[in-house]
């Protein structure tokens, strides 16, 4: 068991370095000169300078493998150089959007994973019947319609009926609002106050509830598949048969099986849902990844888009790593 | 056919599928978009609009709202929607083309590789595998389009270094139990090169189940580049390009005052994925008979 933690964690940490040398790469795909990308291709008297400082930065000066390394310690010690677009340090920036992000979507995967597993059994109980295709056609019909356009018409809903819901919270609040840990519910509850924890709760539903679309109904498919099998298995025809009733049959023995496998569709949805979160936010107007994004191609601010590439890279190595390793603790049978 | 077919249930399943009545609709909205890609210079009012050319009569319209002259309104500068609209299912088409078959091209090959030439090459490929299923898309588009620019060859190319990986573990995991059959280790036996065998014997019978699997999730692949577009439509200062992620992405700045830009792009683009997602599970239902199972409630 321990064996198995420590292998699936060194294989977490060799993704991070094969990551840093992709981020390298990255950095070297620029047609042209590197420091003139790396700098923000800046144009006006003081751009020779920006560029040659941009060169030293980055060490093109020195041999690859210097570079490499170089690169790379530099990247793992959170230096990260300052912000062309929030002319700002990276790593605050960073840090600042990365908890708004994660505020919405671990919000969004509290709702989604209970959801999706009781709709999933909801489906399993009822297989075959109308009921059951009738919610088949819906989640098809729900996966087919693309988040952000989703969340696009809610934004233009919102605004017809005269209902605040963009950004993280009301700017009227901002001057009484104090941070503490960067994520909004938490802080206003910490602070004592129960208006600016409802505003942010209500401003942080509607997305979450969009972003959550995708994990509730896969992960609902899935287990409506898989316990439907379970329930044809020799164990729980013979727990019917010993007359035990059909509530602890679905809890105790069922669902024990299909339970760890949630757990891993959960982490691979989480990959594509962070995706999703960088742009419904950014259709709700939040801070976050999604306009770490837009600000950074607007104003070629490569160093942050690097930065924030490597870091949502590096948290979805730590989802994977951790699924895998909840896997494992649910169900031992599992191996690399 | 000289090379060893293992098995040959894809025909059956075509046949299962086309009695299923989603799968006929799915198919119907599919043929019914390529018709109106392949037509539509010829079906749209205004295929110079269409394409993103800004014309005169257009400068003098202005963005105007839905009206008999214009379905869906127009854009921003004059340009009818409806012909944009429709000109557009072609950019979608031929990128979700392009990503599906790039994909699947360097998944396949390289599964293969890895799964017939033990060692180095499948620690090597199954490392790259693990490496980039982890590569968020939008990001990667985004620093792509800084680097290289903005454009269609950017989306599709962000797209397929993300979605390959997919299928070089499936085509992994398939490779590594055909290579343990007979026949593979026949043709070895006989003297052939490995490298033939692996590409004449194990592909064919590689590639049919990818191939399914690739059928299935292209609803999955049209959402995701649409979402890459809407980033780079949104960024975009001024946008000439039909293509419907990016309409969304440039219409959403303007979603309170000019909702129709966004509005009917994505309506088609629901439709279409609807369309692919109904295909994809009729496919994958009726490929593995697990879920083909007709469940008798007891229980």
């Amino acid at each position: 068991m321990v064996k198995y933690y420590v292998k699936r964690t060194l294989l977490g940490s060799t993704l991070i370095v094969g990551l840093l040398i992709i981020t390298y790469l990255l950095v070297y795909i620029a047609p042209g000169d590197p420091a003139h990308v790396w700098a923000g291709k800046p144009r006006g008297p003081k751009a020779t300078e920006a560029i040659e400082l941009a060169r030293k930065e980055l060490g093109l000066d020195q041999p690859l493998h210097i570079q490499i390394v170089t690169f790379m310690i530099r990247f793992l010690t959170g230096n990260w150089g300052v912000s062309i677009a929030f002319k700002q340090p990276i790593a605050d920036v960073i840090l600042r959007s990365f908890k708004a992000t994660a505020e919405l979507l671990l919000f969004s995967y509290m709702i989604a994973i209970p959801l999706g597993l009781a709709l999933g059994i909801f489906m399993a109980l009822k297989r075959g019947s109308k009921v059951d295709l009738l919610l088949r056609l819906t989640s098809s019909m729900f996966i087919s319609v693309p988040r952000f356009w989703l969340a696009l018409i809610v934004v233009f809903v919102f605004y017809l009926i005269g209902f605040q819901s963009l950004g993280r919270m009301d700017p009227r609040f901002s001057i009484e609002f104090k941070e503490v840990t960067g994520f909004y519910l938490l802080d206003s509850l910490l602070i004592l106050r129960v208006d600016i924890f409802l505003d942010v709760l209500t401003r942080l539903t509607a997305p979450s509830l969009i972003i959550a679309v995708y994990p509730v109904f896969s992960i609902a498919k899935y287990v409506r598949y898989t316990l439907s099998e379970r329930f044809y298995e020799d164990y729980v025809i013979e727990a019917v048969s010993l007359g035990i009733s059909r509530i602890s049959i679905l809890t105790r023995y069922a669902l024990r099986g299909v339970i760890p496998a949630v757990v891993q569709l959960a982490g691979i949805n989480f990959v594509y849902s962070f995706v999703e979160t960088t742009i419904v936010e950014l259709v709700f107007m939040r801070e976050g990844i999604g306009k770490i994004l837009v600000d950074g191609i607007l104003r070629s601010d490569y160093p942050l888009i690097v930065a924030a590439f490597f870091t949502v890279s590096l948290i979805l190595v730590a989802v994977n790593t951790f699924t895998d390793i909840l896997q494992k603790r649910l169900d031992p049978r599992v191996t690399i | 056919m000289n090379f060893t077919r293992v098995s040959n249930k894809g025909r059956t399943t075509l046949w299962r599928c086309l009695r299923r009545t989603d799968f006929k609709v799915g198919v119907t909205i599919i043929a019914t978009l390529t018709i109106i890609a392949i037509l539509s210079p010829v079906i749209t009012p205004y295929p110079d609009e269409g394409v993103g050319l800004i014309t005169e009569a257009a400068k003098q319209r202005g963005p105007q709202p839905p009206s008999l002259k214009h379905p869906f309104g127009t854009d921003m500068v004059g340009r009818d929607m409806l012909s944009r609209v429709l000109i557009g299912s072609r950019y979608s088409l031929i990128q979700t083309t392009l990503v599906i078959f790039g994909s699947l091209a360097i998944g396949v090959i390289l599964g293969v590789l890895a799964g017939y030439f033990r060692g180095i090459v499948e620690a090597v490929v199954n490392y790259a595998i693990e490496l980039f299923l982890l590569l968020p898309p939008v990001i990667v588009a985004a620093a792509l389009s800084v680097a290289i620019g903005p454009g269609m060859s950017t989306v599709v190319l962000s797209l397929i270094l993300t979605w390959w990986a997919w299928y070089a573990r499936l085509a992994y995991i398939q490779s590594r139990q055909i290579r343990e059959l007979d026949f593979i280790k026949v043709s070895e036996a006989l003297g052939f090169g490995r490298v033939y065998v692996a590409f004449r014997h194990l592909l064919p019978n590689v590639a049919p189940p990818v191939v399914v699997q690739s059928m299935i999730d292209t609803a999955s692949v049209l959402l995701e580049i649409a979402t890459v577009n809407f980033l780079i439509g949104s960024v975009s200062a001024s946008l000439d390009t039909p293509d419907w992620g990016m309409m969304i992405g440039y219409g959403f700045r303007y979603i309170t005052t000019y909702w129709w830009m966004s509005f009917f792009p994505g309506l088609f683009l629901v439709v279409t994925a609807f369309g692919f997602i109904l295909v994809g599970d009729a496919i994958s239902e009726e490929s593995s008979p697990n879920l083909r199972r007709r469940w008798r409630q007891w229980f």
